[in-house]
């Protein structure tokens, strides 16, 4: 098991090699001049001359060469510094600080809200198979994968502005500060952003728990009298959940690319708000310094999710 | 000292309570304020919200009070909350400190060199062409108000009256517009164009959609055929920095005190090597700039401005179209709290929450 994590974490390596030069090279050939937007001031109204341009980009280390620029900026994120935001002139470390927690809690409320619905809803459709009860969770997992999360985020928004006429409260507290807060300020964007996800994990759990609740070692809990609950709980449940628990890992990555929408239209000061200011700001190591970070997370996520196989599954070894 | 640690000195109206980066800042009464009575609040908390949908449902639910000054709604969204919350809410309209337009490249065909004959005839024709009026009702909302380079307001320049009768092509009144359309077409038409044969060019414009949308419907009448770029300001902004573009659209901040402030930001943006270099000013502007800096009176440095102003609209290589409006929204009766009228020179936190 050690040898095998140990493996994995070196294969990390050069995926996050690929990954930084990808971002650094994508990031390079979209349009905007990162000077001119500083320049420009934030109404882009202000006037400048070229020359403060060519100084600028000078002093940002916009002028070296794109290689140079990339040693320079894949050097200094070895030693642990993620550099200097462009926009806000701040260390990017210090902007993620202050961000990280906010998408860490909406990720964390997101997936206990997925598999507190999912799961359960999942096993539900399963056991009522082609009964209405069916046709309807399917319906809406359905209607969960075929809407994207920002247009479920805005419903959500207009239907408790318009309707409801509630909001939750203005001004992030984090849970640990304000807990009744907090809660009312992640519950309604975890949900959005859930929604999709839940629609494929109850798809994936019903679909899984079908196939496992065909095979003969159901028949024979059955035979042997068991109860139809423990039968589901303990013998079938445990061999579907397999799958789900990697398309339950794989979520996680979607999770973030949903955060930047979703933490727009909640107002949730996070890292995917954050990202979408650096984009339209060109803050290019901002940008890169996020998405080299997402990457980390999807890289440990993927892992912990092998992990948990040999957890869940006790015929599984890792060599 | 360090404003996020809260660091601060001043003698305003409020003091400094909290500040999150990205999430929120309270201000609470300063009651040694050295203004009797004032101010009204208690305190005010600000919160950032950059989503302007988020804004408008906020605003809906009572979580904030008054919109900030430059994320005001819409008109379609300000109609609505006021169809939905009645009297309690109160949307002013207040005029922009800045006014949208677009710039030739005067450097390069069709709409230069600067000075050839031809050029200057297309750049006139579509000073011409425009209809302002039409730009306000179908891009602003109607809430805008015409708009030279010069500000509609220095009366001491030109009245607005002078401005509609001096300047051709500026006055939208049908009849006026339809003689001054049909002398645009006169001039295209004698330089080789028509509906059988446009002149082709490019827009590029940023994200403001229908502004390009409407310029490009009212040069089509020149019989100019522009196909319109729509991109975001960083890419805008290296279009114009490289010179790579024919006509290019222009949001401008304006100094309204005073034309030398605008003159001055004006001159330094069109030096060669400026980020908004049209070739202006000519000599003949730039001399009378000079002679007019030293006079200390308005009515001495008037017919100066007005000579500058002139030059400036005939040269058209920048032209002004309108003076963007917003609406200011708040909710409730502030402890009498009355929304100012406000104009850019008055555009201070201080009208806003102490004008009685």
């Amino acid at each position: 098991m050690q040898k095998y994590i140990a493996r994995r974490l070196l294969l990390f390596i050069p995926t996050l090699v690929g990954v930084s030069i990808a971002i650094f090279f994508l990031l390079r050939v979209i349009p905007g001049d990162v000077a001119q937007v500083i320049l420009a001031g934030p109404g882009g109204e202000a006037s400048y001359t070229l020359q403060e341009v060519e100084e600028l980009r000078e002093s940002l280390g916009l002028n070296d060469p794109l290689y140079l620029q990339y040693v320079h900026w894949g050097s200094a994120l070895l030693r642990g510094d993620l550099g200097t935001s462009f926009a806000t002139r701040r260390p990017i470390a210090q902007e993620l600080k202050r961000q990280l927690p906010v998408t860490l809690q909406l990720g964390f409320f997101t997936m206990v809200v997925v598999s507190l619905i999912a799961i359960p809803i999942g096993v539900l459709a399963a056991v009522k198979q082609d009964s209405v009860v069916d046709y309807v969770l399917r319906g809406i997992a359905i209607l969960g994968l075929a809407a994207p999360t920002f247009f479920v985020g805005m419903v959500v928004v207009l239907v408790m502005s318009r309707y409801l006429g509630w909001l939750p409260p203005l001004g992030y507290a984090h849970i640990w500060n304000e807990p009744f807060k907090g809660f009312q300020q992640l519950i309604f964007p975890a949900l959005a952003l859930g929604f999709s996800s839940n629609g494929l994990l109850l798809r994936m759990t019903r679909t899984q728990l079908l196939e496992a609740l065909r095979e003969d070692y159901v028949r024979t809990a059955r035979a042997k009298g068991l109860a139809e609950n423990v039968v589901i709980v303990r013998h079938a449940m445990r061999n579907a959940l397999l799958p789900v628990v990697t398309v339950g890992g794989l979520q996680i990555g979607g999770l973030f690319s949903g955060a930047v929408i979703i933490e727009t239209i909640f107002n949730l000061p996070g890292i995917g708000r954050g990202l979408i200011q650096g984009v339209f700001s060109r803050d290019l190591p901002l940008i890169e310094a996020y998405i080299m970070y997402f990457a980390v997370v999807a890289l440990v996520v993927n892992l912990l999710v092998d992990l948990t196989y040999a957890w869940l599954d006790p015929r599984i070894r890792y060599v | 000292m360090d404003f996020g640690k809260g660091e601060l000195v001043g003698t305003g109206p409020f003091k400094f309570v909290e500040l999150e980066l990205d999430n929120l800042l309270r201000l609470e009464r300063f009651d040694g304020f050295f203004r009797d009575g004032l101010p009204y609040l208690d305190g005010i908390n600000g919160f950032a919200i950059p989503d302007a949908a988020t804004r408008v449902a906020a605003f809906r639910t009572g979580q904030i009070d008054a919109f900030p000054i430059f994320s005001t709604p819409t008109k379609r969204d300000a109609d609505q909350l006021k169809a939905e919350l009645g009297d309690d809410v109160v949307f002013s309209i207040v005029p922009a400190p800045g006014y949208r337009g677009f710039q030739f490249n005067v450097s390069r065909l069709p709409f230069g060199p600067q000075d050839d004959p031809r050029a200057r005839k297309l750049r006139w024709a579509v000073q011409l062409a425009l209809d302002r009026n039409e730009f306000n009702t179908l891009a602003f909302d109607g809430l805008g108000h015409l708009s030279t380079p010069y500000f509609i307001g220095w009366d001491w320049i030109y009245t607005e009256k002078e401005w509609l009768e001096n300047f051709p092509g500026l006055d939208s009144t049908p009849e006026v517009k339809q003689k001054h359309l049909a002398e645009a077409q006169a001039i295209m038409q004698a330089e080789g164009f028509g509906p059988d044969n446009m002149l082709k060019t490019e827009y590029v414009c940023n994200y403001v959609q229908r502004e390009c949308e409407v310029l490009k419907d009212q040069l089509k009448r020149i019989y100019i055929d522009l196909d319109v770029l729509v991109m975001d300001f960083p890419s805008l902004a290296v279009r114009r920095g490289n010179g790579d573009y024919f006509l290019i659209a222009v949001s401008k901040g304006m100094p309204f005190p005073d034309p030398d402030a605008f003159n001055i930001s004006f001159f330094f943006s069109q030096e060669e090597g400026g980020s908004l270099y049209t070739g202006l000013p000519n000599p003949k502007w730039r001399e009378l700039f000079e002679q007019q800096v030293g006079l200390s009176s308005q009515e001495d440095r008037a017919p100066f401005l007005r000579e500058m102003a002139k030059i400036f609209y005939e040269e058209a290589a920048w032209i002004g179209v309108i003076r963007p409006g917003v609406l200011q929204g708040h909710r409730g009766n502030w402890r009498g709290y009355v929304p100012p009228p406000m104009h850019a020179s008055n555009y201070t936190l201080e009208s806003t929450w102490l004008a009685r």
